[in-house]
């Protein structure tokens, strides 16, 4: 059994809790608007505040950041939530209008400006997505002006730990856990490092899994015949290239892959990551395709080089028969691709990164060795040769990728908001939270 | 682990019951939206949603059911839950859909409190 989206006819796009208080398929007519009333008053509402890259910014955690917000939003139909998005290549005027202001990374003022722009509007936390890489300055430093300046409360997702950070790495992430009201990590492992490594206090420290997309279980057959690939093993790594991905690995395994099912064939979807672009051009892809060439493997390697957007992705995962993350960095403590794998309940090979190590437990996928093509082999062999295995492997990725779909990620994340905007943590944000009490108390009319 | 939705309809002190199994989101809400309406079209104002064999419910499911309430409303009805596992219970209070929809443990609750309900409007 594999998995898929049902076509777009089939969902509901209208009746989700905003949808139906907001407008409603119907609308409101004028005998309904006490009820409208009646709800505007008591849904709860929390306006956020995002700050992290956003898409069209083609990278992981702009699509992570637009899945957080548009999964929240959902929920909260009369919130007003905004992004503060970090510069790269995109123009202000490209971002949908949620987002408000745009942070030049090497321009430290503009970390200033941002700050000063969220504690002078109405959003009531910061939702701070972290990675190095993301913000200006060594390690991605200036991202602690924003925070300094700041004065409402924050939490703070990790999208990197490392196991052995530089000092000036580890002082930022210390820095950030000081000013932050909670950490999210997605991975008990991150919460472990931080505590241990870090000194981060384990009370400040939470686990919300990597969202995934809500995805039901259907035959692959249909969706492999509409890609144009029936009958045929497929097995595929996706997301932005680069050389963490260790797709040269997956490619010369299949000379012995193809050895036990001749029809086998391999999927590397996605494009070069571009900030891979920008530095080293395409050269990653044309070795990879130097090699396929080497290895005589034009008609079992197949390349889709281009962004994929979600539904297409899903599609050609709902046709997978085996996803491979054959990632060669040990200390990666998140992997959007893999969580999207288990959301659609697949069956997984992958080397041993902490992540992987994490969500592949308990007989969730297979694990095999760094840098080896025999491993990456055998493991997929043994599950396209062994349907049994297979389908108990998908049914646990699929059970455990369900409490990750994105709409309980969402309530996880609204939980921990409202929580700390009850109960801050640090100081700045206790102070604000006061403030804003006082005043509420003001407002309210004398009995 | 089952994820489609199945519905079954029994009256329980002449209330309707509506007990759900798997998960109610995008891709099967509209099976509790139709069956809202089936029980409305024969006159039924005051229903019970028993969520106990829920797993998981999204926006879509909540949607359908602010839809259902609504509409009940519109003939002076109720809508009760009942049965709601930890998960369901934090959504409701998360999104404050627990000031909204009355949360019983069983259906036997939930019936009593819509019968109460009716009895209070028609002044007896």
């Amino acid at each position: 059994m594999a998995t898929t989206p049902k076509s777009p006819e089939q969902v509901d796009e209208d009746v989700d809790l905003a949808s139906v208080v907001l407008s409603g398929k119907d609308g409101w007519r004028p005998e309904d608007l006490k009820m409208f009333k009646f709800l505007r008053e008591v849904l709860n509402r929390i306006d956020i505040a995002y700050v992290a890259t956003y898409p069209p910014q083609e990278c992981g955690i702009a699509t992570f950041t637009r899945d957080l917000a548009t999964a929240i939003s959902k929920y909260t139909p009369f919130s007003n939530p905004m992004v503060i998005a970090m510069g790269g290549e995109v123009d202000i005027q490209q971002y949908p209008k949620s987002v408000r202001f745009q942070i030049q990374k090497s321009d430290r003022q503009s970390y200033i400006e941002a700050a000063d722009l969220i504690n002078d509007s109405q959003a009531g936390a910061v939702s701070l997505q972290h990675e190095y890489g993301i913000f200006g300055g060594p390690d991605g430093e200036y991202i602690l002006d924003f925070l300094d300046r700041l004065t409402k409360p924050v939490i703070a997702t990790l999208h990197t730990v490392l196991f052995k950070p530089s000092p000036n790495q580890k002082r930022i992430v210390q820095k950030i856990a000081e000013r932050a009201d909670a950490l999210v990590v997605m991975v008990k492992m991150g919460r472990d490092m931080l505590i241990q490594h870090y000194d981060v206090p384990a009370y400040k420290i939470v686990m919300i899994p990597h969202g995934v997309p809500n995805v039901h279980r259907v035959s692959a057959g249909t969706i492999k015949r509409s890609l144009g690939i029936m009958d045929r093993p497929v097995i595929s790594t996706f997301g932005l290239i680069n050389r963490g991905k260790g797709i040269e690995y997956a490619i010369q395994a299949m000379p012995a892959i193809l050895e036990k099912h001749p029809n086998a064939l391999y999927l590397v979807l996605g494009e070069t990551h571009p900030g891979v672009r920008s530095y080293e051009g395409e050269s990653y892809r044309k070795e990879l395709l130097d090699l396929v060439a080497k290895l005589g493997l034009e008609k079992h390697v197949r390349f889709n080089n281009r962004y994929l957007m979600l539904e297409e992705l899903i599609n050609y995962l709902c046709a997978t028969d085996v996803c491979v993350t054959p990632y060669v960095n040990r200390d990666q403590i998140v992997s959007g691709a893999l969580a999207y794998s288990l959301g659609c309940g697949k069956a997984i090979v992958s080397t041993p990164y902490l992540y992987a190590e994490e969500v592949l437990a308990e007989g969730r996928g297979l694990l095999v060795d760094f840098r080896s093509p025999a491993g990456i082999a055998e493991g997929t062999i043994s599950i396209l040769s062994d349907p049994v295995l297979r389908e108990q492997m998908e049914t646990r990725a699929y059970k455990y990728g369900r409490r990750a779909a994105w709409f309980n990620v969402a309530i996880d994340y609204l939980n921990l908001l409202h929580e700390l905007c009850q109960h801050p943590r640090t100081k700045a944000a206790k102070q604000y939270c006061d403030e804003e009490s006082a005043e509420a108390s003001q407002r309210r009319p004398r009995a | 682990m089952e994820t489609d939705l199945n519905l079954q309809v029994h009256k329980l002190d002449s209330i309707p019951v509506v007990k759900l199994s798997g998960d109610v989101d995008e891709f099967t809400c509209s099976k509790l939206r139709e069956k809202i309406g089936t029980l409305l079209d024969e006159g039924e104002f005051r229903i019970v949603i028993g969520v106990e064999g829920v797993n998981y419910i999204d926006s879509s499911g909540l949607g359908t059911l602010v839809g259902g309430l609504r509409r009940v409303a519109e003939h002076d009805g109720g809508l009760a839950i009942s049965g709601a596992n930890q998960q369901i219970q934090k959504v409701l209070a998360i999104t404050g859909l627990n000031k909204i929809f009355p949360v019983f443990d069983d259906d036997h609750a939930a019936v009593r409190s819509l019968k109460r309900k009716r009895a209070r409007a028609s002044g007896s």
